[in-house]
């Protein structure tokens, strides 16, 4: 069953050289339980296609539809619920928010939802002690590794159970080794039921993943699994 | 974790630009505060002094002649020593004006020489005590062969307590002092009205007569049943004090207004450039599912903190500077005013200030594109 549905998706920015094409068409769909790979050189348009999917990025064309929901068709509003239910965000440089402890960074996505302190704090615990950090909760972001940081990013997108992870050069900025665990980290998930798509430009993280899309000037060049 | 503790945590970690906002919104209040503060007991005492005294009354002798007049008493000019009215007319007076009618003293002015000193002296009954009940006597009131000096008399006469002193050929002994009330009666010398009449040679008969009632209408009633004297209402002291409160009422709100425009300046520019600096959060929490009402929650909840703390500490600090800076503004003393009214008054006021100072940058912060916010691209 497809999950995610990129129809005929377009974007195009306007800069001082004129009109860029940042997506110039393009056709994807991501079943249920994949784990999909973005690939190509910067300027490529997969972190755009990303933050599409991502429903952050409203298209100049096209539509998207996760789980049969049109998401550009929503209001701006219902497009914030539709992320805080179906998508968890893995960002680049890990983008914590430096003043909150580690499971405080954690439970933000649940500040928003129906959920008390103490089921909060569970449910935080139970994703931390997932990414290996329990034993670091009261920690603040900056007395963490990169490798940490990173699985705290991973703990915080999962900690509200979405059905789909988003992921934009998760190992970017990460030694090969610590990129690595990382990799393995987002294979479990996988395996436990997670849709991840996943922005990367090295090739080492491929052999985690299940299927490879490869993207050029906006479009996709062709798809591997 | 709620949306409170996001904004908590926030201003923990900004502690010197919040210490600084503080302290500016503290000042403000404080001063918005003190200035109130100031206002308010300076009205309560002059209302109690009102209380104290009412509106006071003059009834004197009908006369073209040009008046004389020293701090609200009047005698006319020439010939006050020799015309005067009749002492029954007080009586008459009391009886007819009823209970509006709340003290009333007769009196008989006339000049004698003391120490070869041309001295004013006002002969008055004890009725002159409910009158002014401000006086306070160093030593008794006056009785036969006896004289109360007025605080500046005594030091021109050199004069104390006990003395003996010739007046019109006859002895009197000083039986008090009055303390300085900063009118025309530290000038004075006062003689029991009876031995005045004595003296003088006015049998039953007083200069003026001098009232004071409760209502402002019992003086035209007076003024259209005795048409044989001149009945007059004084402007005291304590309109000239009125005066002064309201000079200084409209003074305080015109400073509290520029205070509050320049507090929520302030409010204003640190809470924008707060948002500014935190686009990028801001565009994480966007991402993550929060709405635009959660981010305008978030920058809200930080001005009601900081606006709460400014405005109970400001209050209390308000107060305090009051007792510290009133002796230097205003000749009435001060007492520390401690109201809960104004506490909650204030502390609301510094919220609303607050809120409304931080709505554009609450505004400002639920616009940003959490794309644009992330730098996603």
């Amino acid at each position: 069953m497809a999950l995610i549905e990129v129809k005929n998706v377009t974007k195009f920015y306007n800069s001082g050289e004129g009109q860029v094409t940042a997506l110039g068409g393009v056709n994807l769909t991501v079943q249920k339980g994949e784990f999909l790979a973005l690939m190509g050189d910067s300027g490529s348009g997969k972190s755009t296609l990303l933050s599409v999917i991502g429903a952050l990025n409203p298209p100049t064309g096209g539509k998207v539809l996760i789980d049969d929901i049109d998401v550009y068709d929503l209001s701006s509003e219902r497009r914030a619920d539709f992320r805080s239910s179906y998508i968890g965000f893995v960002f680049q440089q890990f983008q914590l928010i430096q003043y909150l402890t580690v499971v405080e960074n954690v439970m933000v996505p649940l500040a928003i939802l129906n959920y008390n302190h103490k089921e909060q704090l569970e449910m935080a615990k139970k994703v931390l002690r997932k990414v290996g950090l329990e034993n670091k909760m009261r920690r603040l972001p900056n007395q963490l590794s990169g490798g940490e940081q990173e699985r705290v990013a991973i703990a915080r997108a999962i900690v509200n159970e979405p059905p789909i992870i988003l992921a934009d050069e998760p190992t970017g900025s990460l030694d090969s080794k610590t990129g690595e665990g990382i990799m393995r980290l987002f294979q479990s998930l996988n395996r436990e039921g997670l849709t991840i798509v996943m922005v990367t430009h090295n090739r080492e993280n491929l052999k985690f993943v299940k299927r490879t899309v490869s993207m050029k000037d906006g479009l996709i060049k062709n798809q591997e699994n | 974790m709620r949306l409170l503790n996001i904004a908590f945590s926030n201003l923990r970690v900004r502690k010197i630009k919040i210490f600084f906002l503080l302290l500016g919104i503290i000042l403000g209040v404080a001063i918005i505060v003190s200035l109130t503060g100031i206002t308010l007991a300076m009205q309560e005492q002059l209302e109690s002094k009102f209380e104290d005294i009412g509106m006071r009354v003059l009834v004197t002798p009908k006369s073209n002649s040009l008046f004389l007049s020293y701090h609200g008493i009047s005698v006319h000019s020439g010939n006050y020593a020799r015309k005067t009215i009749p002492e029954k007319i007080a009586h008459n007076i009391k009886q007819f004006g009823g209970q509006n009618v709340t003290a009333i003293s007769p009196k008989l002015v006339q000049n004698a020489e003391i120490k070869s000193k041309k001295m004013l002296i006002a002969g008055i009954s004890r009725e002159e005590l409910n009158l002014k009940p401000y006086w306070r006597i160093n030593g008794k009131f006056p009785n036969r062969k006896q004289i109360l000096l007025g605080a500046s008399t005594a030091q021109r006469l050199k004069l104390s307590v006990e003395d003996k002193v010739p007046i019109k050929g006859e002895i009197f002994t000083v039986s008090g002092i009055l303390n300085e009330t900063g009118t025309v009666e530290d000038e004075l010398v006062f003689i029991n009205l009876a031995e005045a009449q004595r003296v003088f040679n006015r049998n039953k008969q007083v200069t003026f007569i001098e009232l004071s009632v409760n209502d402002k209408e019992a003086i035209s009633a007076l003024r259209s049943k005795f048409t044989s004297v001149a009945i007059t209402e004084v402007k005291g002291e304590n309109e000239e004090r009125q005066e002064i409160v309201n000079r200084f009422a409209k003074f305080a709100v015109l400073i509290s207004i520029c205070v509050l425009l320049i507090g929520f300046l302030i409010i204003s520019t640190t809470m924008m450039s707060s948002v500014k600096e935190r686009t990028r959060e801001i565009g994480i929490f966007r991402a993550l599912g929060f709405k635009r009402k959660h981010i305008v929650k978030i920058i809200l909840f930080e001005a009601v903190v900081v606006s709460t703390v400014g405005g109970v500490v400001g209050y209390i600090g308000g107060i305090l500077l009051v007792k510290l800076i009133s002796p230097y503004i205003t000749q009435f003393e001060v007492q520390l005013y401690w109201s809960p009214e104004l506490g909650l008054a204030t502390v609301i006021m510094s919220i609303l200030v607050g809120l409304l100072a931080s709505a554009y940058p609450a505004y400002q912060a639920a616009r940003l594109d959490p794309i644009e916010a992330i730098r996603f691209i």
